[in-house]
C-alpha cells in the first residue's frame, strides 16, 4: 500500500540521517497488519487482552478485525465472509480466538472450513511446561507438526453391505512432501536439534510407508537437522514416561490430532497451549485451541494464556523475536510469580487483572 | 477446562495425561487401542509390569507380556517376571480362581513395594530367582 511505503521509506532516511547508515534499532519499525478474529464467547475477551498486551510491548502490530462465520455463497457453497477472505489473503497472518460451530444441519465445522479457504496444510503446536502451573510433567519442550489436509480424516466413507464399512486413508506425495520439508524448515529456524517422523508403517505399509519415504528425503536435503523415525505406539509410551526425550515430530493428520493433544495435556491442557496454522501462499493463522467457554463468557473470568501464547508464536513467525520473547517472559513471570492467576491457573484473579499483571511486567521490562 | 466424560481419542490422551483416574474400562476400535494400550502401560511404568490378555473365539484366551526377547540379558537370571506374572494372574481370574490370583498378585505387589529384593529395572540389584523367590516366601505366608 502507497501509505506503508511512504512511511517505510522516511523511516529509512531518518535513520540514515541520524547515524550515517542505516541502524535497525533507530527505525521507527513498520507497523504490520494482522487479521484478528476475535471469535465467539471468551474469544473477545481474549482477544482484547492480547491486544492490551502487545500495545503495553510496543508490538508494531495493528489489527484488523474480522468474523469468521459460515455463509452460503452464490450456488449454495458454504464459505466465510469474503471481507474475511480478502483480509486475510491481503496480511497472510491472522490470529483467531474459539469459534463455536452451530448445530443446525449441514452447518460445517468452522475450522475445517478455515483450513479448506487457505490450505491450512500444517498444525504446529510447540509444548512448553510453564514453571509455576504444575504438572506430572516436568521440562517439556516439544513441538508436534501434523499434516492438517488429508490422512484419516479424508471424510471418504463407504458402506460395503449392511454392517460392514470402509474408510479410506489417503496419503499422497505431495501433502507428505509439503509437511515433511516444512518440519525440518520449522526446526532449522527454530533452532530445534532433532525431527522425529511418527508413523506405522510396519502395519500401513503403502501410506505410512509413502509418508515415511517423504520423511527421508527431506531429511537427506536437511542433514543439519537430525531425523530418527518411531512407531506411533512406542512415541505413546514414552511420552508418558518421559517427554522429555522428545524434540519436533512430523506425522500424518489422525496421529497428529492425538499427539497434539496428548502434548497439550502434559504442560496443563488447552488452556495454555499455542497452535499455528500454516498455508499455501504464505498465510499463518495462529489461534487458541481450547472452547469458547460460553458458561464464563463476558464476565471477566477468562485465562487469555493460550491465545497469548500463539500470538507470541505469530510474532516468531514474523521475525519479531524480541517482541515474542518479552511478551512471553511476562506471561511466564506472572503466572511463576503466582499472585495474580485466573481461576483455572490456580488463582482467584480477574482476566483483566491477569493481563495488567503481564502488562506491567512488560512495561518494566523496557 | 472441565474433564467431563471426554469420548474421542484426542480429548482421552490429554485427559489420560491430566488425570487417568477419571477412567475406568475403555473399549475402542484397533488403532485408537494399539496407541491407548500402550500409552496407558507408560502411566504404570512401561511393558516390563504390564499384563495383557488377548480373548478369542471359541473360549480361546491366550495371556501374555508384552515386552521383547531382551536377548542380551536372556539366561543371566537377570529378567523381571512382573509382566508375565501379572499376565498369568489375569488369567487365573479369567479362569474364576480368584483367590489364587488375589493371593499371588498380593505377594508380588508387596515384593515390590518393599523395595528390598527387586530387580534392575525396577531399581534393585537382585537376581530373577531371589526376586522370585521373595514372592514365593510372601506367597506361602499368606496361607
Amino acid at each position: 500500500m502507497a501509505g506503508t511505503a511512504w512511511r517505510s521509506a522516511v523511516s529509512r532516511v531518518l535513520g540514515s540521517f541520524k547515524n550515517g547508515s542505516p541502524q535497525p534499532r533507530n527505525f521507527i519499525r513498520e507497523m504490520q497488519t494482522v487479521t484478528l478474529i476475535p471469535g465467539d464467547g471468551i474469544g473477545p475477551e481474549i482477544s482484547n487482552a492480547v491486544m492490551k498486551i502487545f500495545e503495553a510491548a510496543n508490538a508494531p502490530i495493528e489489527w484488523e478485525e474480522r468474523n469468521v462465520t459460515a455463509i452460503k455463497g452464490p450456488g449454495g457453497k458454504w464459505m466465510i465472509p469474503p471481507d474475511a477472505k480478502e483480509s486475510m489473503d491481503r496480511n497472510k497472518i491472522g490470529l483467531k480466538g474459539p469459534l463455536k460451530t452451530p448445530i443446525a444441519a449441514g452447518h460445517p465445522s468452522m475450522n475445517l472450513l478455515l483450513r479448506k479457504t487457505f490450505d491450512l496444510y500444517a498444525n504446529v503446536r510447540p509444548c512448553v511446561s510453564i514453571e509455576g502451573y504444575k504438572t506430572p510433567y516436568t521440562d517439556v519442550n516439544l513441538v508436534t507438526i501434523r499434516e492438517n489436509t488429508e490422512g484419516e480424516y479424508s471424510g471418504i466413507e463407504h458402506l460395503i453391505v449392511d454392517g460392514v464399512v470402509q474408510s479410506i486413508k489417503l496419503i499422497t506425495e505431495q501433502a507428505s512432501e509439503r509437511i515433511a520439508e516444512y518440519a525440518f524448515e520449522y526446526a532449522r529456524n527454530n533452532q530445534r536439534a532433532s525431527v522425529t517422523a511418527v508413523h506405522k508403517a510396519n502395519i500401513m505399509r503403502m501410506s505410512d510407508g509413502l509418508f515415511l519415504r517423504k520423511c527421508r528425503e527431506a531429511a537427506e536435503k536437511h542433514k543439519d537437522v537430525k531425523f530418527t523415525e518411531m512407531y506411533l505406539d512406542t512415541v505413546c509410551l514414552n511420552m508418558v514416561q518421559d517427554p522429555t526425550q522428545f524434540d519436533v515430530l512430523v506425522m500424518p493428520n489422525l496421529y497428529g490430532d492425538i499427539l497434539s493433544d496428548l502434548c497439550a495435556g502434559l504442560i496443563g491442557g488447552l488452556g495454555v497451549t499455542p497452535s499455528g496454522n500454516i498455508g499455501a501462499n504464505g498465510v499463518a493463522i495462529f489461534e487458541s485451541v481450547h472452547g469458547t467457554a460460553p458458561d464464563i463468557a463476558g464476565k471477566d473470568f477468562a485465562n487469555p494464556t493460550a491465545l497469548l501464547l500463539s500470538a507470541v508464536m505469530m510474532l516468531r513467525h514474523m521475525g519479531l523475536h524480541s517482541h515474542g520473547k518479552k511478551i512471553e517472559t511476562a506471561c511466564f513471570d506472572t503466572i511463576r510469580d503466582k499472585k495474580v492467576l485466573t481461576k483455572d491457573l490456580g488463582g482467584n484473579s480477574k482476566c483483566s487483572e491477569f493481563t495488567e499483571a503481564i502488562c506491567q511486567k512488560v512495561r518494566d521490562m523496557d | 477446562e472441565s474433564l467431563s466424560t471426554p469420548s474421542n481419542t484426542p480429548e482421552t490422551t490429554r485427559g489420560m495425561v491430566q488425570d487417568p483416574t477419571q477412567f475406568d474400562v475403555l473399549v475402542m476400535p484397533n488403532l485408537y487401542g494399539d496407541i491407548l494400550s500402550d500409552l496407558c502401560a507408560g502411566l504404570i511404568g512401561g511393558l516390563g509390569v504390564t499384563p495383557s490378555g488377548n480373548i478369542g473365539a471359541n473360549g480361546v484366551a491366550i495371556f501374555e507380556s508384552v515386552h521383547g526377547t531382551a536377548p542380551d540379558i536372556a539366561g543371566l537370571d537377570l529378567a523381571n517376571p512382573t509382566a508375565l506374572l501379572l499376565s498369568g494372574v489375569m488369567m487365573l481370574r479369567h479362569m474364576g480362581l480368584h483367590d489364587h490370583a488375589h493371593k499371588i498378585q498380593k505377594a508380588c505387589f508387596d515384593t515390590i513395594r518393599e523395595k528390598k529384593v527387586l530387580t534392575k529395572d525396577l531399581g534393585g540389584n537382585s537376581k530373577c530367582s531371589e526376586f522370585t523367590a521373595d514372592i514365593c516366601r510372601r506367597v506361602q505366608d499368606l496361607d
